[in-house]
């Protein structure tokens, strides 16, 4: 495997998730981005502290995919 | 939109230049070397990019890189989370700093040492440059880390990786964990006692200058009433030019007493006996003497008549009555005073003596 392909890889996939797309490799699943609205949390030291919204990736495996051994 | 394997295809032969079919090949090599590890129970780590695994469901299961997260969140990056209500007085800050593991201590210590780093964009940036910059300098066929053991997180239940977006252990809750703001510093008693005693300085100091002022302006309303207080006919533009005129040598004026209807109000008739031997006094005839000379003028009229009746009044009074002509403003004024007296001050304590409402309204002039 050629460090060319996987930084180009990295690249490709980057971009389609910024631009909200999802990019779906067969044999493993898809990348997505989802939005988390900001929320409001109260700590164990009893602070109450409003998380800011966040742009984060997720990975839904292909179904087919699991562990035998386990 | 979604990206199948097709349209992938095509964009990584665009982006890269290589011929199509080996782009397919280095993809499938590339899901079976993630699969590979993984269904041998490591994790396989793409750097720049992320970790696969298998979690303990036993499903294949991804967690971005921190310089991946960081892109992504390219929109929201340097927020930090906002305290609305602080934590309940009777814990123990510090000895929570104790329990809280080496990762949130040290960024505790960066936040303080960085107050102006509000949302903490700086150090956003900075902890990506220096990502680029391992990468940078790393060798691209570094890109695959080992597949050791180590690498493999710890199992963790799917809803909190969800929840928490940090399935692997390696960084705890630390996203979620806001970045606690420095403790109150315990007021130190000497600066409380300097600040109230420099408080209490000012306090006394601003009552004094008001005091100070307000008393001022009354103190020269008095003085000024006491030599400006003027009876009704003169007009308030003679007043300043009066006291000008009083104040300045002139040259005496005749007297004249002509008879007066104009009637001022009734004087006491308890009259002090008269010397004639003494020129000064309120009361008497008018004697020449040598030297300053100085009268009470209670009245400032326009009409000679009027203030030669107004005198002969006085006169009858037993004062010692003079009528003294003067222009002011182009206009002639006779001014009738009361007695003669070496001094200003003299004339003045005389003047307090006289009957309502000359005490008040009279102001003193040179007359030699």
């Amino acid at each position: 495997m050629e460090p060319q392909f996987i930084k180009n890889f990295i690249q490709v996939v980057k971009e389609q998730i910024a631009k909200d797309n999802r990019v779906q490799i067969n044999g493993l699943g898809q990348f997505l981005k989802v939005h988390q609205t900001q929320t409001q949390t109260k700590l164990d030291d009893g602070r109450i502290v409003l998380m800011p919204p966040k742009d984060k990736i997720e990975f839904k495996p292909e179904t087919s995919l699991t562990n035998d051994d386990q | 939109m979604t990206i199948n394997r097709e349209k992938l295809i095509s964009l990584l032969v665009e982006k890269t230049g290589m011929d199509r079919k080996n782009i397919e090949q280095q993809l499938d090599d590339l899901t079976s070397r993630i699969m590979d590890a993984a269904n041998r129970g490591k994790a396989l780590e793409i750097k720049g990019f992320g970790l696969f695994y298998f979690d303990e469901d036993g499903n294949l299961a991804f967690k971005a890189s921190d310089q991946l997260d960081s892109e992504i969140n390219f929109a929201h990056a340097g927020m930090e989370p906002v305290e609305l209500s602080p934590a309940k007085t009777g814990s123990d800050p510090a000895s929570k700093d104790d329990n809280k593991p080496e990762d949130d201590e040290k960024d505790t210590a960066e936040e303080e040492s960085d107050p102006d780093d509000v949302f903490g964009i700086r150090k956003t940036l900075a902890g990506t440059s220096d990502e680029n910059d391992s990468e940078d300098s790393a060798p691209l066929g570094n890109l695959f880390r080992g597949e050791s053991p180590d690498t493999k997180p710890e199992p963790k239940s799917k809803e909190a990786a969800t929840k928490t977006g940090t399935a692997p252990a390696k960084k705890p809750q630390k996203q979620n964990t806001p970045k606690r703001k420095p403790a109150a510093k315990s007021r130190d008693p000497m600066n409380t006692i300097i600040v109230v005693v420099l408080a209490a300085v000012l306090l006394f100091a601003a009552y004094f200058v008001f005091t100070e002022y307000l008393n001022a302006p009354e103190q020269t309303a008095s003085q000024t009433a006491e030599q400006q207080t003027l009876v009704p006919e003169n007009p308030p533009a003679a007043t300043e030019r009066d006291i000008t005129e009083s104040a300045e040598p002139e040259d005496p004026e005749p007297v004249q007493v002509p008879e007066s209807e104009n009637e001022p109000e009734p004087l006491d008739d308890t009259i002090d006996e008269v010397t004639t031997t003494d020129p000064y006094g309120l009361y008497g005839e008018l004697a020449d003497t040598q030297g300053d000379l100085f009268t009470i003028v209670v009245h400032s009229l326009r009409d000679r008549g009027v203030a030669d009746r107004t005198a002969d009044e006085l006169r009858q009074d037993g004062f010692r009555i003079s009528v003294n002509e003067r222009i002011v403003d182009g206009q002639t004024y006779y001014r009738v005073g009361i007695g003669q007296f070496p001094t200003i001050r003299e004339a003045q304590q005389e003047a307090t003596t006289l009957p309502d409402p000359f005490n008040n309204q009279n102001f003193i002039q040179r007359i030699q």
